[in-house]
C-alpha cells in the first residue's frame, strides 16, 4: 500500500505519527511530500499511485492551494489535518471529500488509530 | 386503452389472461415464443408485457432488458406456474415490475395493470417537465439499462430530500452516486461530510459524530464540533454504514428522528438539519436478522434505495467507462491519449472484475504505464494477473465445451492440469493474440512490427508462421 503524506513543516507530533505508522505497518510505503507542487506532480503520475493521502495543513492558505487539485484528489482516500476548526476551514476541507478530518490540536494517537484501521481495511484484496 | 403483450406457450392460461384484458377494451397481443416477442417489442407501442419464466426456448428472464430497451419501454411482469424465490430476486434486480404466480383471478391481473398504467402516466408527466442537469453525474459513465435505472433513481433522489441507501459491491461507485446526488440537490452549496464508519475505532465513533465537550474523556483537551453538526444544511454521507456500532446506531436513529443530539459530555442538546445518504456493501437485511443492525434505523435510511450493479452485470459499459477515464487522464493529468487494439475491449469484457469499476480503472492505469510511448493499448499491456485469469478461464471453457471422454476422479487423479501445460497454453494464447494485433496495427509493415515488438524480423516471421497469423498485404 502506498501512502502520500503532505507535511510541509517539521512537526513533532506528525513525525511521531509517521514513525508509528511505519513501525506498525512495515510492508507499506509512506512517501513524504514537502510541498503542494510535489503533491501535484505525484498525482499526475500513473505509476505508484497512492491508496491513501494524508494532508497536513499548518495554514489555511495551504489548504486553498490544494483546492485546484480537487479533481485529482477525489478518486483517492484523503485524510486531512487542519490548522483550526473554524467554519470556513472546515467548509473548504470538506470540498476534498476527506474520509477523516482532524486538527493539529487533537491527540495524534487518535489519528494514528484511524489511519491504522484504514491501512488494514484498504489493503484487503478488492479494496485497493 | 393499454397495449399488452402476453408471452406464454400455454394456450389455456394465455386465453384466460387475454379474455380478461380484452373485456376491459385493452389491445392484447400474444407471442408463444421469445423471438416473436422481441419483434412485437420493436414494432408495437407496448405498455405492459406478461412473460412466463419458463419458455420452451429458454428463460423469460433473459429478455427483460431487451424488452425494457424497446421504443415504448414497457413494464415487465414475470409469471410463474412454480414460483422460485431465487428467480424472483433475479427478475426484480434485472428491472422487472413484479414476479408473480401465474394469476388465476382476473381481479389480480386488472389490479396489477391498473398500478402500472398509473405509474406510466406519472412518468409521462414527469418526462414533460425539465430534466435535471446531468453535468454533475458526468463522472458516472455507462448507457446500459441497469446503470441508467440507477442514474434515474439518483436523479429522483437529488430532487427530493429523503434518506437514501446505496447498496453495491466494493468498487461499484457508491460514493460517486452519493456525491452526484448531493451536487444535484438543493444542498449542493453546503458541506458534504463523509463518515467512514469502517475506519473509525469504536471508541472514537461517538465523539467524531456528535462532537464532545472539553474534559469529557481523556485526551479531550478542547471542545470539538462533530461531523453531524458540520453537515448542518448539507449532506452526511455514511460510508459502510453496516459497520456502525449498535450503541451508536441507537443515538444516530434519534438524530434522524428528531434532528437533535447531545455532544459527548455536554448538558445541552444541539440541532442539525442534514440529509443522510448511506452506503453499504453488506446485505443490511441479513445484518438485521443477525442482530448487528437495527431494523428501525434501516427503515429510516432506506426511504429510497439504489442498488448498484456489479460491473460483470453491465460489461457493455466498459468501453465508455474506459474511454472517459482516458480522456479525463488526458485533461487532468496530461497523459497522452491512447487508441485501442481491436480485441482490447473484448478482452476487458471477458473478465469478471471482482473489484468492479475501481479495479477496471486501476488496470487501465497500469496498462497505460506498461504501454509507455505506444499509442495503442493491447491486451498484452493489461496486468499479468488479469491475463493469466483470462487465459486459464479460456482453457477451462474450451475443455468444457466438447464432451470429455472421462472426467478425472478427484479422489484418484489431480483435477488441475500440470502447470507447465497450463503455462504453455496461456503463453501461446497471449502470443497469438498479440501477433494478430501487431499485424493489424502495422498493416504488415515488418520493420515497424519488429520495432514495436522488440523482436528480430526472423524471430517475428517464425512466430507468425507457428501461430498461423496472416501478414496483411
Amino acid at each position: 500500500m502506498n501512502i502520500f503524506f503532505l507535511m510541509p513543516k517539521a512537526n513533532d507530533d506528525m513525525e511521531r505519527l509517521r514513525d508509528t505508522l511505519q513501525r506498525k505497518h512495515p510492508g507499506h510505503t509512506i512517501e513524504h511530500l514537502r510541498s503542494v507542487k510535489k503533491l501535484s506532480q505525484r498525482l499526475h503520475q500513473l505509476s505508484d499511485k497512492p491508496d491513501l493521502i494524508l494532508l497536513a495543513f499548518p495554514e489555511i492558505d495551504m489548504l486553498r492551494k490544494v483546492l485546484p487539485l480537487t479533481r485529482l484528489l477525489h478518486p483517492h482516500r484523503v485524510v486531512i489535518i487542519l490548522p483550526d476548526r473554524e467554519q470556513e476551514t472546515l467548509h473548504l476541507a470538506h470540498r476534498l471529500r476527506p474520509r477523516y478530518v482532524t486538527d493539529f490540536d487533537s491527540e495524534w494517537h487518535q489519528l494514528a488509530a484511524v489511519l491504522s484501521r484504514m491501512i488494514d481495511i484498504y489493503s484487503r484484496p478488492g479494496r485497493q | 386503452m393499454a397495449v399488452i403483450l402476453i408471452i406464454d406457450s400455454n394456450p389455456s392460461s394465455t386465453h384466460r389472461i387475454k379474455e380478461t384484458f380484452e373485456a376491459e377494451k385493452h389491445r392484447v397481443l400474444h407471442s408463444p415464443s421469445l423471438g416473436m416477442a422481441l419483434h412485437y417489442a420493436e414494432h408495437e407501442p407496448l405498455d405492459v408485457v406478461f412473460v412466463k419464466d419458463r419458455m420452451p426456448e429458454g428463460s423469460g428472464l433473459e429478455i427483460i432488458q431487451s424488452l425494457q430497451t424497446a421504443p415504448s419501454s414497457p413494464e415487465v411482469i414475470i409469471m410463474s406456474d412454480d414460483p422460485d424465490p431465487a428467480l424472483a430476486e433475479t427478475a426484480i434486480r434485472q428491472g422487472a415490475w413484479d414476479y408473480v404466480e401465474t394469476p388465476s383471478s382476473s381481479k389480480v391481473l386488472l389490479l396489477a395493470l391498473l398500478r402500472i398504467l398509473r405509474y406510466r402516466e406519472k412518468c409521462r408527466i414527469a418526462a414533460e417537465q425539465p430534466r435535471l442537469d446531468r453535468r454533475n453525474f458526468e463522472h458516472i459513465r455507462g448507457s446500459s439499462r441497469p446503470l441508467l435505472n440507477c442514474l434515474e433513481m439518483a436523479e429522483k433522489a437529488a430532487r427530493s430530500d429523503v434518506s437514501v441507501l446505496i447498496e453495491g459491491e466494493t468498487g461499484t461507485g457508491k460514493e460517486l452516486f452519493a456525491w452526484g446526488i448531493h451536487q444535484n440537490s438543493a444542498r449542493a452549496d453546503r458541506n458534504y461530510v463523509v463518515v467512514d464508519c469502517a475506519a473509525l475505532p469504536e471508541t472514537l465513533v461517538e465523539s467524531t459524530l456528535f462532537g464532545h465537550e472539553r474534559g469529557s474523556f481523556t485526551g479531550a483537551t478542547k471542545s470539538k464540533t462533530g461531523l453531524i453538526k458540520q453537515a448542518d444544511g448539507g449532506t452526511l454521507f455514511l460510508d459502510e454504514v453496516g459497520e456502525l456500532p449498535l450503541a451508536v446506531q441507537k443515538s444516530f436513529l434519534r438524530v434522524l428522528q428528531e434532528g437533535r443530539f447531545r455532544p459527548v459530555g455536554s448538558r445541552h442538546e444541539e440541532s442539525s438539519n442534514f440529509r443522510v445518504i448511506a452506503a453499504t456493501n453488506r446485505n443490511l437485511a441479513e445484518s438485521v436478522e443477525k442482530g448487528t443492525f437495527r431494523v428501525d434505523l434501516l427503515f429510516r435510511l432506506q426511504t429510497m434505495k439504489i442498488i448498484l450493479p456489479p460491473l460483470r452485470q453491465h460489461p457493455e459499459d466498459i468501453e465508455e467507462i474506459v474511454r472517459y477515464h482516458i480522456a479525463s487522464l488526458h485533461r487532468n493529468a496530461g497523459v497522452p491519449p491512447k487508441e485501442f487494439s481491436s480485441d482490447f475491449f473484448n478482452t476487458l469484457r471477458r473478465y469478471e472484475w471482482p473489484g468492479n469499476v475501481r479495479e477496471l480503472l486501476n488496470a487501465i492505469d497500469r496498462a497505460i504505464t506498461a504501454a509507455q510511448e505506444e499509442p495503442v493499448l493491447f491486451p498484452i499491456h493489461l496486468p499479468t494477473d488479469i491475463r493469466v485469469n483470462l487465459a486459464v478461464e479460456a482453457i477451462e471453457a474450451s475443455d468444457a465445451e466438447p464432451t470429455p471422454p472421462a472426467r478425472p476422479d478427484p479422489k484418484t487423479e489431480p483435477v488441475l492440469p500440470p502447470l507447465p501445460d497450463l503455462r504453455d497454453a496461456a503463453i501461446s494464447e497471449l502470443e497469438s493474440n498479440y501477433l494478430a494485433d501487431l499485424m493489424q496495427l502495422t498493416q504488415g509493415d515488418m520493420k515497424q512490427a519488429s520495432r514495436i515488438s522488440g523482436l528480430s524480423r526472423s524471430r517475428l516471421y517464425a512466430l507468425l508462421k507457428r501461430y498461423d497469423v496472416p501478414i496483411p498485404r
